[in-house]
C-alpha cells in the first residue's frame, strides 16, 4: 500500500537528511540548505546515501530493494540536499514501485 | 591486561591519506617519522619523505603497504603504551601484518620483509597483465555472480563486505565492464580502486611456492592477543597457523563481513580501528550488531576507557 505522505513526514525526512549530513560532515547544520551539494559542498559520498536509505527503510519499514533505488538513481542522479530529500519522499511513497513511475 | 569487549582492527592499504585525528594522538607524528626512518634504511626507500598532504607515495603499491603498516604499527604501539590492550585483533586485506605485529607474532621489521616478499612474488606472477579491483555496493551476491558469468567467470569475488557489498579482482578490462553492467542492474555505488594486483584472488595462486618458502624462514611467534583469521573466522594460535594465514591472505577470498560478525559473536563491542583512515568504520555503518568505532583519538577521549 502506498503511503501517505504528509507535512509532518516531509519535515522528518528533511530533518533526518539534514541532522545526519551534519552528523557525518562535521559542519554546522545551519550551514546546510536544500542547494548545498552533497560531493562539492560537503564531501559526501555514495555510501551516505546509502546509509540514508538503511536509515529510512528502518525508520519507515519500507520494502524495496536496494537495486531499485539504484536503478532509479541512475536515471535521475542526485546532487543537492534538496533532490536527495525529494528521492527519499518517492522511496518512502513508492517503495518497491518506484521504477512504475518510469512508465 | 586487556580490555574485555575491545577489539583492535587494521585496514588494508590506502586509497587516499587523510591528515587526520590519529595524528593528533600525542607522540604519533614523532613515533611515525622515527618508525619511516628505520624502515627506509631496512627496505631501502625513501619513506621517510612520507607526506599525507602532497599524497607522494599514494600510487607506488609497495611503499603505500609499507607506510600503512607503519601507520598501523604507531597506533598500536602508542595505544598499548597507554594501557590500552585489546581482547582481540583482525586484519583487514593487507592490514594483516600490522595485526600480527600488534597481537606480538611478528616484529616491525619482519612485517616489512614480508610485504616486500610478498609484493615481489606477486609482480612476478603478474607481470605485463593488467589487473585491478573493484568494489560493487547495492546488488546482492547472485547478482554479483551472474555479473561474473555474464563478463568474464575469471574475475573472482575476493572479499565480502557485507550481504550487499563486495569487492572483485580480476583483469581491468572485465572489471570495467562489470562496473557497467552493475550500474545498469542498479548498484549504488561502484568503484575501480587504484591497485594493480588481483589481491585475494586466485590469479595469485602463483606466489603460494616462493612466499610460502619465504615466510617458512622468518621468526614468527605465537601470537599473544588472540587473532581472527579474515579468510575463515577461525583463531590463530601458533606460528604454523600465522604462516599458513601469511601465505594464502595473498590469493583466497577473504570475508570481512563473517569476521565482523565473529568478532561481535565473541563479546566485541567496541571497535579500534589503528590507522589514519577510517575505512573500516565506514563499512561497520551497514554491519548489524550493537558496536562502536573509534579511532585512536577517540578511543583515548572516551569515557570507556577511563585510563587515558
Amino acid at each position: 500500500m502506498m503511503a501517505r505522505i504528509d507535512e509532518n513526514i516531509r519535515n522528518e525526512v528533511k530533518n533526518v537528511v539534514y541532522n545526519f549530513f551534519a552528523d557525518e560532515c562535521e559542519v554546522d547544520k545551519a550551514s546546510i540548505n536544500d542547494q548545498t551539494n552533497i560531493i562539492k559542498d560537503l564531501d559526501g559520498d555514495s555510501l551516505m546515501f546509502l546509509e540514508l536509505i538503511e536509515i529510512f527503510k528502518k525508520k519507515y519499514d519500507l520494502d524495496i530493494e536496494l537495486k531499485t533505488i539504484g536503478k532509479y538513481a541512475v536515471k535521475h542522479p542526485v546532487s543537492t540536499i534538496g533532490q536527495l530529500i525529494e528521492m527519499q519522499m518517492l522511496i518512502i511513497e513508492h517503495e518497491n514501485r518506484l521504477l512504475d513511475l518510469e512508465k | 591486561m586487556s580490555a574485555p569487549g575491545v577489539a583492535f582492527v587494521f585496514p588494508a592499504f590506502a586509497s587516499d591519506y587523510k591528515e587526520d585525528q590519529p595524528h593528533l594522538i600525542q607522540g604519533y607524528t614523532e613515533l611515525l617519522r622515527d618508525l619511516l626512518r628505520k624502515a627506509s634504511d631496512q627496505v631501502n626507500a625513501p619513506l621517510y619523505r612520507f607526506d599525507p598532504l602532497t599524497k607522494n607515495f599514494l600510487d607506488h603499491e609497495l611503499f603505500n603497504q609499507y607506510i600503512s603498516f607503519i601507520q598501523g604499527c604507531t597506533c598500536s604501539i602508542l595505544l598499548r603504551e597507554n594501557r590500552l590492550n585489546p581482547g582481540m585483533v583482525a586484519g583487514y586485506s593487507m592490514g594483516i601484518y600490522a595485526s600480527l605485529f600488534d597481537s606480538g607474532s611478528i616484529t616491525l621489521e619482519t612485517g616489512l620483509e614480508l610485504i616486500r616478499n610478498a609484493y615481489c612474488e606477486i609482480e612476478t606472477i603478474t607481470k605485463d597483465q593488467n589487473f585491478s579491483m573493484i568494489s560493487v555496493i547495492g546488488l546482492c551476491s547472485d547478482d554479483i555472480h551472474q555479473l561474473i558469468d555474464h563478463v568474464d567467470p575469471d574475475t573472482e569475488i575476493s572479499n565480502r563486505n557485507g550481504p550487499f557489498s563486495f569487492v572483485l579482482s580480476g583483469h581491468v578490462s572485465s572489471l570495467e565492464d562489470i562496473i557497467a553492467k552493475a550500474k545498469e542492474e542498479g548498484a549504488i555505488h561502484t568503484h575501480l580502486f587504484t591497485v594493480h594486483q588481483p589481491y585475494h584472488s586466485g590469479f595469485l595462486k602463483g606466489t603460494e611456492p616462493g612466499f610460502s618458502s619465504f615466510v617458512n624462514k622468518v621468526h614468527v611467534l605465537k601470537p599473544l592477543t588472540p587473532i581472527i583469521s579474515v579468510i575463515d573466522q577461525k583463531e590463530l594460535t601458533s606460528p604454523e597457523q600465522v604462516r599458513r594465514e601469511l601465505v594464502r591472505n595473498l590469493f583466497q577470498p577473504l570475508d570481512w563481513y563473517q569476521t565482523h560478525l565473529k568478532l561481535t559473536a565473541l563479546g566485541n563491542t567496541v571497535f579500534i580501528e589503528c590507522s589514519p583512515l577510517n575505512t573500516l568504520s565506514k563499512i561497520a555503518r551497514f554491519l548489524p550488531g550493537n558496536v562502536k568505532y573509534y579511532s585512536p583519538l577517540n578511543a583515548m577521549n572516551s569515557p570507556l576507557f577511563p585510563d587515558f
